[in-house]
This record gives C-alpha cells, sequence and structure tokens, in this order.
C-alpha cells in the first residue's frame, strides 16, 4: 500500500532505475518536440565545440600581428577580416569563444551550486536559518545586477576570476530562491516523513530525497545563467573591467576595435556582437524550452 | 492600504542598511594597501612613507572599521560623501551634474519601450501562433540577446553610414536647448528600450493570453463588442498589472544598460563616471554612486510593490 502512494507522489525522476530509463526517454523526445529549443541546443553545442576545440579551429594564432594586412575587410586571407593590429578577427572570435563559455559556465556552475546548496538548506531546516540567509539574499538582490558585478571587479581588480567570482555571487540569490521554494514543497511531502520515521538521519533526506526534486528548477536556472553570464561578460569587457587585452573576449573587441573603427572596418563591430548575441539567443532559447519540458510536470 | 504602506517602507529600511554595509565592505576587502594602490601601486617607488600616512589619514583608513562606516553614512546622510581622491573636489558636484543626464535617459527610455512592447505583445497575444506572432516574438528575444552596447554602435553606425548624421557633439542638458538634447538622447533611449521592451512583450503577451481565456471575455465576444474595445477596455487593463511589475523589475537592467549605453554614446552621465572613477581607482565616488543607484533601486521596487497594490485590491489583503 506505502509502496503504492509512494509512487504516485513521486515524479519519475527519483523512481527506480529501469523507470528512470524510460523518464529520460521521454524528456528526451519531449525536448525534440520543441524546434526552438533544439536549435539551442545545437547552436550551444557548436559553440562549447568551437570552444574546446579553438586551438584546431582557429586559423591563425589569435595574437599574432600581422603588420602587413591591417584592417583588411573580410576576404579569402582573413574571412572575417583583421584588427588595427593585423589580427584575424575569425581566429579572435573562435578564442573568444573560449573565454565568453568558461566564464559562462564556470560563474554559473559556482553560483547556482552555491545558491542551490543554500537555498536547500534554507527550504529544509527552517526558522531562523533560513530567515538569516533570506535577509542575505535580499541584500545581494538589492542591487542592480551589472553594478553589483562593477562594483566587485572595481574593488578586487580587473582578471578573469574576479570576474568569474563576480558573477557567481550575484547568481547566488535567484538559485536560492528557486531551489527554496522546489524544498519547502518537498519537505512537507509524505516520504520524507516517512523517511525520517524509519530513522533516516537529516543529510541523507537532504541529498537522497529532497535534492532529486530540485533538480529540474536549477537545470533551468542554470541554461539561462549561462546566457546571461556571457552577457554580463561581454559588458564588463566592454567596459574594460573584465577579461584584461590582449586576451581575446567579444566585449573588449567590441569596445577597442570595434567603437574606434566602426566607420571604416565595420567587420570589427559587427561580427563579435553577432558572436554574443547568438550565443545568449542559444542558451536563452534551450532555457525556455526546458522550461516548458520541464516545468508542467512539477506542476502535477 | 496605509499598514500595508507603513509596513513596506519600514522593511526597505533593513534592506538600504544592509545594502550599504555591502558597499562598504566590499570596498574595504581591496587587497592591499588601497593608499598605495591609489597612489601608483608596488611599482612607485617614488612615494615616501609620508605621502602613504597622509592619504590614510585622509581616508581615514586608521580608524576602526565602525568608526569609518559611522562617519560615511552620516557624511552621506548630510549629502556629503567625501571628496573625490583625483579632482578633489567632493563627490556631490561630480553626481550632481552627471544625474540628470541619467534621468532623462531612464525615463525615455522606459517611454521608449513600453512604446514598442505593449502594442507589439497585445498584436502577438490577438494572432497567437501566426507568422505575426512568430516574427514579434524573434524580434522580442533579440532585444535580449542583443547586447545593448551592440545595438547602440550598431545604430550609431547606420547613423554615419548610412543618413552621414551624427548627433550632435558636446552635451546639452534638455532645458539649455531641448532639440539638441532630444537629438543627443534618443539614440541611446533607442537603443536601450529595445534592450527593456524584450522582457515586457514576453509578459504582455502571456498575460494577455491569459486573460483572453477568461469568461468575461468570452462574455463581451458574445455580447457583440468589436475586436479593439474587448482588447484595449477588457483584456488589457487586466493583463496589464504584471507588466507593471515586469517594468519595475527591469529597472534594475535599465540602469546597468544605462552604464553601458552612456559610454557608447558618450554621454556624460551617472554611467560614465561611475565606469571613469572605477577605472581611476577614486573609491569615494565609486562607493557613492553605488550607493545611490542601490538605494534609488531598492526605491523604485518598493515603489512599484505600492502601485501593484494600488492597483490589485487583492494584494493588500494577503
Amino acid at each position: 500500500m506505502a509502496h503504492h502512494s509512494m509512487e504516485s507522489a513521486v515524479p519519475a525522476v527519483v523512481a527506480a532505475p529501469a523507470a528512470r530509463n524510460q523518464a529520460l526517454r521521454n524528456f528526451a523526445r519531449r525536448l525534440g518536440r520543441k524546434p526552438l529549443g533544439v536549435a539551442g541546443l545545437v547552436v550551444a553545442a557548436v559553440l562549447i565545440f568551437t570552444a574546446i576545440f579553438a586551438p584546431l579551429i582557429s586559423p591563425y594564432d589569435p595574437y599574432d600581428t600581422h603588420y602587413g594586412d591591417l584592417r583588411q575587410p573580410p576576404g579569402l586571407k582573413y574571412l572575417l577580416g583583421s584588427d588595427q593590429f593585423g589580427r584575424d578577427q575569425l581566429s579572435r572570435i573562435i578564442w573568444g569563444a573560449r573565454i565568453s563559455l568558461y566564464v559562462g559556465i564556470v560563474s554559473v556552475a559556482l553560483g547556482t551550486t552555491a545558491g542551490a546548496l543554500l537555498g536547500l538548506l534554507s527550504g529544509y531546516a527552517g526558522g531562523k536559518v533560513d530567515l538569516a540567509i533570506q535577509r542575505l539574499m535580499d541584500t545581494i538582490q538589492a542591487f542592480p545586477l551589472l553594478v553589483l558585478a562593477l562594483t566587485i571587479v572595481a574593488a578586487l581588480g580587473t582578471s578573469v576570476g574576479n570576474v568569474i567570482l563576480a558573477l557567481s555571487v550575484v547568481l547566488v540569490p535567484q538559485a536560492a530562491r528557486v531551489v527554496r521554494s522546489s524544498a519547502i514543497a518537498v519537505t512537507q511531502a509524505q516520504f520524507v516523513d516517512a523517511a525520517r520515521a524509519i530513522g533516516a538521519g537529516n543529510v541523507r533526506i537532504l541529498f537522497v530525497h529532497v535534492l532529486p526534486q530540485c533538480v529540474a528548477p536549477y537545470i533551468i536556472i542554470a541554461t539561462a545563467g549561462i546566457g546571461w553570464a556571457i552577457l554580463v561578460e561581454a559588458s564588463l569587457s566592454f567596459l574594460g573591467l573584465g577579461t584584461p587585452p590582449p586576451i581575446p573576449s567579444w566585449g573588449g573587441m567590441l569596445s577597442g576595435e570595434g567603437q574606434n573603427f566602426a566607420q571604416s572596418a565595420p567587420w570589427l563591430a559587427i561580427y563579435p556582437g553577432l558572436a554574443i548575441s547568438l550565443a545568449v539567443f542559444a542558451f536563452s532559447l534551450l532555457g525556455d524550452a526546458l522550461r516548458d519540458v520541464l516545468d508542467p510536470r512539477l506542476k502535477r | 492600504m496605509q499598514r500595508y504602506i507603513i509596513r513596506r517602507l519600514l522593511l526597505a529600511i533593513p534592506v538600504l542598511l544592509g545594502v550599504s554595509i555591502t558597499i562598504f565592505v566590499i570596498m574595504r576587502v581591496i587587497p592591499g594597501d588601497v593608499a598605495l594602490a591609489i597612489l601608483g601601486g608596488e611599482a612607485a617607488s617614488g612615494v615616501s612613507q609620508e605621502q602613504l600616512n597622509d592619504l590614510r589619514t585622509q581616508l581615514g583608513l586608521n580608524k576602526p572599521l565602525y568608526e569609518q562606516y559611522g562617519q560615511w553614512m552620516w557624511d552621506f546622510v548630510q549629502f556629503n560623501p567625501g571628496k573625490s581622491l583625483q579632482s578633489g573636489r567632493p563627490v556631490m558636484d561630480h553626481v550632481k551634474n552627471t544625474f540628470p543626464v541619467t534621468l532623462e535617459l531612464v525615463i525615455l527610455s522606459i517611454a521608449v519601450s513600453l512604446l514598442i512592447a505593449l502594442p507589439i505583445g497585445v498584436l502577438s497575444a490577438m494572432r497567437q501562433d501566426t507568422w505575426v506572432d512568430y516574427v514579434f516574438r524573434v524580434v522580442s528575444i533579440g532585444g535580449l540577446a542583443m547586447p545593448v552596447f551592440w545595438t547602440g554602435t550598431l545604430i550609431i553606425m547606420v547613423l554615419v553610414g548610412t543618413f552621414g548624421w551624427l548627433p550632435p557633439l558636446g552635451y546639452m542638458g534638455f532645458f539649455e536647448n531641448p532639440v539638441v538634447n532630444i537629438q543627443q538622447v534618443i539614440w541611446p533611449s533607442l537603443a536601450m528600450g529595445y534592450y527593456l521592451s524584450a522582457a515586457v512583450s514576453r509578459m504582455t503577451r502571456s498575460q494577455m493570453l491569459e486573460v483572453l481565456r477568461q469568461d468575461y471575455i468570452r462574455t463581451a465576444w458574445s455580447k457583440g463588442l468589436r475586436e479593439r474595445v474587448i482588447m484595449y477596455r477588457h483584456a488589457l487593463k487586466n493583463a496589464i498589472l504584471p507588466v507593471v511589475t515586469v517594468t519595475g523589475i527591469q529597472f534594475g537592467v535599465l540602469i546597468g544598460g544605462a552604464v553601458l549605453v552612456e559610454i557608447v554614446f558618450v554621454l556624460p552621465g551617472m554611467g560614465t563616471e561611475l565606469v571613469q572613477a572605477i577605472l581611476r581607482r577614486d573609491y569615494p565616488i565609486v562607493q557613492t554612486i553605488v550607493m545611490l543607484i542601490a538605494a534609488i533601486y531598492v526605491l523604485v521596487n518598493l515603489g512599484v510593490d505600492l502601485l501593484y497594490a494600488w492597483l490589485d485590491p487583492r494584494i493588500r489583503y494577503t
């Protein structure tokens, strides 16, 4: 009897292994029905591939200057043109993908994981712990996001590591909030009481029972967060407060070369921006599709 | 209603305090010696111990932390938060001149974004799943994905490249010379408005879709009312509430975007001032501007909450 009621209360994610494989296949099929989401997934995969295999794909070294070929328009030799130092744009954009994706993924991983842990703790423990953590989250959220990232980078100095740190901090509250509400919902479910009744410790309950229910919103937040983080890293680099030159970064390319030569060499201003837009677009579409697929199941 | 207002106002105070402490802590966490960093970094061997000590005293770094914080808060509340490290002028001077520029940009941007987003959202909902809907949805996601500084750069390129026209240099305030001023501010507002309109139009669309499914809309149809009357008199009024909230939430994005857009269009606003102060390590200015921005953001959020409660009586009683 208890076994049956448990199965109906627990979505497939936590069920037995055979059911879990079936759930994954269902998930994949449902995601496949959303063409925009699949498009986003494909583009994101291409970007990640580009980032990983940058040294192999890029036609030139992004730092190499070719002083004979300054500001060449896109052509056979330099597929997307060259900048004022004679560096190949295409190579710089390919290597820029590395920075953007590295910063995007790492900061989201750090920020959402820290936020998720705080949210888990907050939702499960309740009471004073919950209140204290929520106050902290409110304080962080009281800042406009870019301004907070700016302030942290201003204080700590301009480097890739500090940008990652700043972005992670800014991402914590949202992840915490979403995971917390899942955790609260789960904590009140019957099977948690049942687990406690048979003597399961709090840690075990947290990780074996509560955590899997929070996975879906976490995935949604994380995917959307990557798009956002890429945008903010580009913005910071554009302001000169992100990835320090000459490391190729899409935002940095738009500020130095893009601003100064927008009229005489428009390709310098167009392609890096296009790259940023494409990346953010892809992850946003993917995030939207994931939310459509995962959310209705949660509501049930 | 009054109790709600008072309650929310009181709740805002600890948030503001928390914000000020956070800013203070972040700025004090700067690794290394602040005075040394300001005077030229570790490589500057020409910096004497005397100069260091002078600067440290001037910045009040020798006092205990809570005293420094108290001093800063006291000064801030009196509208005199210290002096710029570079120019020596009071920070308030820097802020006073730049604030109106940013304010005008913000107001125009919100106006532009609503002008773009509301019609798009309504039309998208009315013609759901038709090509009109898809076109509008792609266009509005473009607003989210395209970095606002790129949109700004593209606008400038189009203005100069296609029309051979550039906004007049040398910023003019609105009251100095309205014509020139609008010419200068309209383009960054367009860029920002487009950027903001994305979220608002998506929210408008989904809210309209939900409202259109309601029974009272069906009643309106069966009464024989025309589509436009139904849309604007009945549907939009009910759908507008979360849109108000989203617009308020967008304010945070707006401020971030303002910083970027001001740099692209070379507007002497608070954003430009902030970035320049960061680049030259003018910490008093950075501290003050960030505090100001955060305080405004908190107050705007509060205002939006109150507006929402006023518009929707159901909220007040929860």
